[in-house]
């Protein structure tokens, strides 16, 4: 056995890291509420604004979306979202791997 | 790579962008007005908030648990410090949105007296968000 490895409940961490576990669980519950944070503040918009693209209101919102971000945008939400997504699944693949060697 | 927790791939590569309006526009009448919008704005902040501490201690389970996994926890505390950070700057964000409002409502209560209840919600609002940020 590789002696970096140890051993461990295979099964146990493939379940936690795996579609359904805690970890996905969590992941999906925080995506959820970045969905609704973004659609909120769509719908503030309209309600309160300023005049133009450089009112003080419009930096604000802005500000907001900035941080939301995208996957390919370093620093903002979303892109540590997707480096959580595949850490988690790189957690489960070397889980199944793990139990896969052993098996 | 086994692909097998969940991910919006279409929200995470929306583009996301501020509107720009015509005119000033404070509106407390429709859709439940911007009071429960901003309400509901602060309400999700702290949502996210409780998100990431969930998810920082499901990875700390993970660790603590397993050793093979303890290689791992410099990448997942710099993610869930930078999740952190940045819906602290999100919450900080939201305040200046609340008030900016404050400021147009002080600015407009001398010729419309009915505003003066909102003020009182928006200083209940940034009370609030000076707590959590």
């Amino acid at each position: 056995m590789d002696q970096s490895r140890k051993e461990y409940d295979y099964d146990e961490v493939i379940k936690f890291t795996g579609a359904g576990g805690e970890l996905d669980q969590a992941l999906t519950k925080l995506q959820n509420d970045l969905v609704t944070l973004r659609t909120t503040i769509n719908e503030c918009e309209p309600l309160f604004h300023g005049k133009g693209n450089t009112s003080s209101i419009y930096k604000c919102y802005k500000d907001l979306y900035d941080k939301l971000g995208t996957d390919s945008t370093s620093g903002t939400m979303w892109f540590n979202t997707k480096n959580s997504y595949d850490l988690i699944n790189l957690m489960n693949t070397n889980a199944v791997s793990d139990k896969n060697k052993d098996s | 790579m086994n692909e097998v927790a969940y991910y919006d791939k279409g929200e995470a590569s929306l583009d996301k962008q501020a509107k720009a309006f015509q005119n000033f526009t404070y509106d407390n009448q429709s859709n439940g007005g911007v009071l429960n919008k901003l309400g509901e704005i602060e309400k999700k902040i702290n949502d996210i908030k409780n998100d990431i501490q969930t998810l920082s201690g499901d990875y700390n389970t993970l660790v603590n648990k397993y050793e093979r996994f303890s290689n791992y926890k410099g990448v997942m505390n710099k993610i869930t410090t930078t999740m952190t950070n940045n819906v602290d700057a999100i919450s900080r964000s939201y305040g200046n949105v609340v008030k900016t409002a404050t400021q147009a409502i002080n600015e407009h209560m001398s010729t419309d007296s009915t505003l003066m209840s909102d003020l009182d919600q928006l200083n209940r609002l940034l009370a609030n968000g000076n707590k959590t940020v």
